[in-house]
């Protein structure tokens, strides 16, 4: 497969995995707004900001609509959801003899749909069901891709594009909350539950986490269910296991050990969270320990680059007979 | 049956050849069923119809790109919802007249670059084929895999008043325009299933697997199961789409330039899995941009070296490099007399009777007879495409040109052309507009035609401009058993 191909396959899928995340995030906090105390408000959408590793333009104003509708809509935004979606069709186009026609066209689709509500002012005043229609678009696109395109190399730059993304985004959530944990000391109570309600389902794992824990929700719970569940799609665990298998499958198929980095750091990472003890830990010891796993997910990127797509051209890297 | 008062109300007959009618206003019998099914049908379905027709374009993402505008720089290409239709006779003799065509001129592109038997023949002056833009010496001895210079062609063909059908312009450099060919169809099959059902259509589907057998029939020696690539100059050319569409269409990597590498005069393209060997490559990047170190040095699109590795015969171009010359528009006016000199025939196809100003007779006629006539400048130099043009630039200017002994290569002037008219649906009616058609001409190992084309159509009411730029459009082509 080609570099510049396998390239914008990957950076395609982190591109959707981002817009979706994004996207509940945003939907998760309006909603939230509704139900919290005044001494929270302050804080909510700087940590949305920070979650999303992003930063807006005007440091000061943190108000909802104006965070929200940056997140959303502004193109001049490079993380916004307008632009992600647009990044992922970006990407598509170039690669479209690699995905099939359907997964292109539902992207299409949907990026016509996000350029058509940028001068649809009804459409930015109903934020909830754009919110919701890219998210169920992305979950069409998901299954369109899963039953379509041809699972061989590309599909594995696919799933390692998604997961390594999903993994980052989630260890950064829970990073965000960890810190404002322990500041703030938001524990038991109903505050303390609608805020770690508000962090399951950021990752929709709400309803996954009570058929473990029950509804009983407790920090040091959620973020052992959030970082360390071998079956929940959207934990930390369960994402570097799939970025693994997905390296792992690429070298298989080209019976050589070009990848050796990217792996190592996959099952470094794994290893470390086949180890992490949570309960015993919550205090400075787990943020710096996410902080750690945030750092092994961009190294994980990182070598994969290198290893696959920012090669140098030296004639060693000629296969077969020259 | 006669025509219900609005369907047909707005269409003239003329002068112009008349794709669906006889001169006397009866429909031509190929056309009758559709004429019929036409009068049966209210204006609201083919509202519907298109609607569905231009959302599957734009869902697709079938578009093309316009340079000038900003946002929205994805327009998609007019497409009319009636077909054009030819029958099996019509297109016996274009197959024939094509084949012959693009043999002789194959034939005159191996003779300029190597013993030139045709210039010192005089049969073409020397002078014409030397001094052309496309002319590009650095193919001087070069021997082409199987002798094909030009593998992919789509010429321009219109059709006279009398019905004739002439070729206007031989594209044999990168011709575009297949992926609207073979989408029209799949979108008229959807819109229009039970009328084109109840016609017997030649199919056209097969045209990625004919095209990728005639490039693998470019094999460089020693390759056993070539390796085949598309090159394309990127996601921001015109016809990106399209080239997207042919790679997949084929199931080869579409690349770019900055995929490609060359070692030892050979080609690799840059994979996950390192550099792998290509042996023919399919390429929409025209000759200036292929190879900075033997074309234009600015060029970024192109592939250094690349130009090396044909010359050494370890990787095919197609179409090769230097066929440009062959479709001059100087060089036009002689492709009769070069058919008759390497295969001693009467062409099959005329051309448009076309006066060489080089020559001292004709030039004098035609400076006599400037008004009827559209004078076209001869390669490099801006051309005066259609009559449209020509009529808003009014003589005495160019006459001044024209008499310029500087002007090396001179003009051709050919008389003011007409299109043939087709049907179309616009606002409602079915009103006639003027159509053109671009078959496609596959040459490997030998030469294969696909049953059908592209049908331009200048969708402004009397214009003969079919340019998608300049407000043209497309329509479905049915070639008929």
């Amino acid at each position: 497969m080609l570099s510049r191909v396998a390239d914008s396959l990957y950076w395609m899928s982190r591109y959707i995995e981002r817009s979706e995340h994004t996207c509940r995030l945003i939907e998760v906090n309006l909603k939230q707004m509704l139900d919290e105390s005044p001494e929270v408000s302050g804080r909510r959408w700087e940590r949305v900001v920070n979650c999303l590793r992003t930063d807006p333009p005007s440091k000061k104003d943190r108000e909802a609509w104006t965070v929200a509708t940056w997140m959303m809509f502004d193109k001049t935004n490079p993380d916004s959801v307008a632009s992600c979606v647009a990044g992922a069709r970006e990407n598509a186009r170039q690669v479209r003899e690699m995905i099939s026609a359907d997964l292109w066209e539902t992207l299409n689709r949907l990026h016509l749909y996000v350029k058509s509500c940028l001068t649809d002012a009804a459409a930015k005043r109903d934020p909830h069901e754009f919110l919701r229609h890219i998210k169920h678009e992305i979950h069409v696109l998901h299954g369109i891709a899963d039953s379509t395109v041809v699972h061989g190399e590309g599909w594995m730059f696919l799933q390692a594009g998604k997961n390594v993304e999903r993994a980052a985004a989630t260890t950064a959530l829970l990073s965000e909350h960890v810190q404002d944990f322990l500041t703030h000391q938001i524990g038991e109570g109903s505050e303390g539950f609608l805020h770690w309600v508000g962090v399951l389902r950021s990752c929709t794992a709400f309803e996954a986490y009570t058929k473990t824990y029950t509804a009983e929700v407790r920090p040091a719970r959620v973020l052992e269910f959030l970082l360390l569940s071998p079956i929940f799609p959207r934990s930390v665990r369960f994402c570097i296991s799939s970025v693994r298998r997905s390296l792992e499958a690429i070298e298989f198929e080209h019976g050589t050990k070009r990848g050796a980095k990217a792996l190592k750091a996959a099952r470094r990472l794994e290893s470390l969270l086949d180890f992490l003890q949570v309960e015993d830990m919550m205090d400075e010891t787990l943020r710096m320990r996410l902080a750690e796993i945030e750092q092994l997910c961009g190294m994980i990127h990182s070598t994969l680059e290198q290893a696959y797509i920012f090669y140098e051209n030296t004639p060693s890297e000629i296969r077969g007979a020259a | 049956m006669t025509p219900a008062p609005d369907t047909f109300s707005r269409y003239d007959l003329d002068s112009a050849y008349d794709e669906m009618f006889e001169p006397n206003a009866k429909p031509r019998a190929h056309y009758r069923p559709l004429y019929e099914r036409l009068l049966g049908m209210p204006p609201e379905i083919w509202q519907t119809r298109q609607e569905q027709a231009d959302l599957m374009f734009l869902n697709q993402g079938i578009t093309f790109t316009v340079y000038s505008s900003n946002e929205g720089t994805e327009k998609i290409f007019p497409y009319d919802l009636l077909p054009r239709i030819i029958t099996a006779k019509e297109w016996s003799v274009l197959e024939k007249g094509l084949e012959q065509r693009i043999t002789a001129l194959n034939l005159f592109l191996h003779d300029i670059y190597h013993e030139g038997k045709i210039l010192k023949d005089k049969i073409v002056p020397r002078e014409m084929v030397e001094t052309c833009p496309h002319y590009r010496p650095e193919m001087v001895g070069i021997d082409v895999p199987n002798g094909v210079y030009v593998s992919v062609t789509g010429t321009d063909l219109i059709r006279l008043p009398d019905g004739a059908f002439a070729v206007l312009e031989d594209n044999l450099r990168v011709p575009s325009g297949v992926s609207y060919m073979l989408t029209n169809r799949q979108v008229m099959k959807h819109v229009f299933p039970l009328l084109f059902g109840s016609y017997d259509v030649r199919p056209i589907d097969h045209y990625g697997q004919e095209l990728l057998a005639a490039l693998k029939s470019l094999k460089p020696q020693g390759s056993e199961d070539p390796s085949v690539a598309l090159l394309t100059p990127g996601v921001f050319n015109s016809a990106y789409f399209e080239h997207t569409f042919l790679a997949r269409q084929m199931g080869v990597p579409l690349v770019e330039g900055r995929d490609l590498v060359v070692y030892n005069k050979r080609v690799f393209r840059r994979t996950t899995n390192g550099l792998q060997r290509v042996d023919v490559i399919y390429r929409r990047i025209d000759d200036d941009f292929l190879d900075p170190k033997a074309f234009r040095p600015d060029s970024v699109l192109g592939v250094p070296g690349i130009f090396e590795a044909f010359a050494a015969g370890n990787v095919a171009l197609a179409n090769a490099p230097g066929t440009g010359v062959a479709d001059d528009k100087g060089i036009y006016a002689y492709v009769p007399r070069i058919i008759k000199y390497y295969l001693g025939e009467d062409p099959i196809l005329q051309n448009i009777e076309t006066h060489i100003l080089a020559e001292q007779k004709p030039r004098e006629m035609v400076l006599q007879n400037l008004d009827k006539m559209v004078v076209k400048a001869v390669g490099g130099v801006r051309r005066l495409r259609h009559a449209d043009r020509a009529a808003r630039h009014p003589g005495p200017a160019r006459r001044i040109r024209l008499e310029d002994p500087r002007n090396p290569r001179n003009y051709i002037a050919q008389p003011t052309i007409m299109l043939s008219r087709a049907p179309c649906i616009l606002d409602g009616t079915v009103d006639g507009r003027h159509v053109d058609l671009r078959p496609y001409i596959l040459y490997g190992d030998k030469v294969r035609i696909i049953p059908g084309g592209l049908t331009r159509v200048a969708l402004r009411k009397g214009s003969l401009v079919v340019n998608s730029s300049q407000g043209g459009g497309s329509k479905d082509t049915w070639v008929l058993y």
